[in-house]
């Protein structure tokens, strides 16, 4: 079962993204960071913030969006 | 202004809204045939309610023409004054069925073509309602008053005169009902005997028991032999074809909209009746004819009353099983109707449900392609921008090239995935799997 901050960070990603895209990109990165979704907390957001918001603002085309972005995923 | 032509406003419909046309094309032709099929029953059924119609409106007729052809037989049979309640009695018979007739009419006759205006026009005036009422009207008050042989002679030919219009009537009325243009042969053949034979037969019956009682009373002569003998073989040749014609409408039964279960069991029955009591009549003339003689002329007067209501018996119950038979040929031809139009609306609604099956099968994979494409016009773009600002910035972010590049990889995996699933609803498996067979070559040169 997804993790209480897996669940506040995909909502925060997918108010920008597509949510199936928003899960996909995710899922790739924690592959990536070597976390997953059951277990991921809100310093391990923390800890990859750069890695996530980078890749999850790649899909945003309005720059103040995804500074906005980065904003809420770090306050997560 | 090209983009307002109606060709690219059909090229910018969906997918969904084409196929969804295309069904509607394709449903359009069965649509009409199913219109057409079942416009088809609605002439036939018409045409059958309107022989039901005539039929319906020959019941009373006939029974006229039995009152009138009996008060001719009873007239000459008796002397004067002591068949005043034989008469009585059969004139109620013809003035309440002429009544009944005429009551019937007003509501059949614009169908029938049996209003005034409509026999002027056919040329038969003498035949209209009014003029036959008429007729009877001075027929009753005549044989009330009759008491010398001429007076009976002369009543005696106004119940031919009125019997002749009653037989044409019935005849016009087969004629305007479509009875005589009956399209199936059982049918056919059972009009043939109640609008055709039995009126004939009715009318040999009471011709021969005219001349017979004249014989027996010794006052016939060598031409009212001969004419005995002619009447007597064409009530027999008439008994044979009512057989005949019973024999064809009970073979063709089956074969003609179902077996009408009266039909065989009555019609049998009533025929079998009065070929026993006319065959009797017929050997019972034969014999006056040999030997005339007043014990003759009684068993006579009381052979051709049984013919003549043998006659009726059995022209009622023909006229009875035509009504049936009539009323299966429009049920089945409702039932043909209903199921033209049931089947058709089911096969509408089938081909529109595998129309949409397919239709989705068509669009789900070209939904699934735009979602895995749409994002990547933004993740290139982006992927660009920052590359650019990298480059400007001197300081490019290893980090942050692996993630892009991590990125616009998984998108292009997903495109590729997504050409192949394309392909593969395209062309079919053969053709995604030679292409995904391409890509993994150039994959490995």
């Amino acid at each position: 079962m997804p993790s209480l901050a897996y669940n506040s960070l995909l909502k925060v990603v997918s108010s920008y993204v597509d949510s199936k895209k928003a899960a996909e990109v995710l899922a790739r990165q924690l592959t990536a960071c070597k976390l997953n979704v059951d277990t991921i907390a809100s310093a391990d957001i923390q800890a990859n913030l750069l890695r996530l918001s980078t890749a999850c603002s790649l899909y945003i085309s309005d720059s103040s969006k995804r500074d906005e972005l980065k904003s809420k995923i770090a306050a997560i | 202004m090209q983009n307002e032509s109606p060709s690219l406003d059909a090229n910018r419909s969906s997918v969904s809204t084409k196929i969804f046309l295309i069904v509607a094309i394709f449903s359009l032709p069965i649509g009409v045939l199913a219109y057409l099929l079942a416009a088809n029953y609605t002439p036939q059924i018409a045409s059958a309610q309107l022989e039901l119609a005539g039929n319906s409106l020959q019941k009373p007729l006939m029974h006229v023409l039995y009152g009138l052809t009996s008060s001719k037989n009873v007239l000459q049979g008796c002397d004067a004054g002591n068949c005043a309640t034989e008469l009585t009695t059969q004139g109620t018979i013809v003035s309440s069925n002429l009544d009944t007739a005429a009551a019937l009419n007003t509501q059949l006759a614009a169908d029938l073509n049996t209003t005034s205006d409509g026999f002027a026009k056919k040329n038969h005036k003498d035949l209209a309602f009014e003029n036959l009422e008429s007729e009877w009207k001075a027929l009753s008050v005549a044989d009330a008053k009759v008491s010398t042989p001429a007076e009976r002679a002369q009543l005696a030919e106004g119940y031919d005169r009125l019997s002749n219009q009653v037989k044409q009537l019935v005849s016009y009325v087969g004629d305007s009902s479509s009875l005589i243009l009956d399209p199936d042969l059982d049918s056919y053949y059972l009009v043939d005997v109640t609008l055709l034979a039995m009126p004939e037969a009715v009318s040999h019956i009471a011709n021969t028991a005219s001349i017979g009682q004249k014989i027996a009373s010794g006052a016939g002569s060598a031409v009212d032999q001969a004419v005995l003998a002619n009447e007597s073989s064409l009530l027999e040749e008439s008994l044979n074809r009512i057989a005949a014609s019973n024999a064809t409408t009970f073979d063709a039964d089956a074969a003609n909209h179902g077996v009408s279960p009266t039909l065989q069991p009555n019609l049998g029955a009533a025929l079998q009746t009065y070929k026993s009591v006319v065959t009797s009549y017929l050997a019972l003339l034969k014999e006056v004819a040999g030997n005339p003689s007043p014990t003759n002329a009684a068993a006579l007067a009381t052979q051709a009353a049984s013919a003549q209501k043998a006659s009726l018996a059995y022209w009622e119950t023909g006229a009875n099983e035509l009504d049936a038979l009539l009323n299966l040929r429009i049920g089945d031809f409702q039932t043909g109707r209903i199921q033209a139009l049931g089947f058709s609306a089911l096969a509408v609604v089938i081909a529109t449900f595998i129309a949409f099956a397919i239709g989705r099968s068509i669009t789900r994979p070209l939904q699934e392609l735009v979602r895995n494409l749409a994002p990547g016009a933004t993740l290139l773009g982006v992927s660009v921008e920052r590359i650019a600002e990298a480059s400007q910035s001197q300081t490019p972010s290893a980090e942050e090239s692996a993630i892009i590049c991590e990125e616009l990889n998984a998108h292009a995996e997903n495109m590729r995935k997504a050409v192949l699933e394309l392909a593969r609803h395209v062309e079919g498996s053969a053709a995604a799997a030679r292409m995904s067979n391409v890509e993994a070559g150039q994959t490995r040169s």
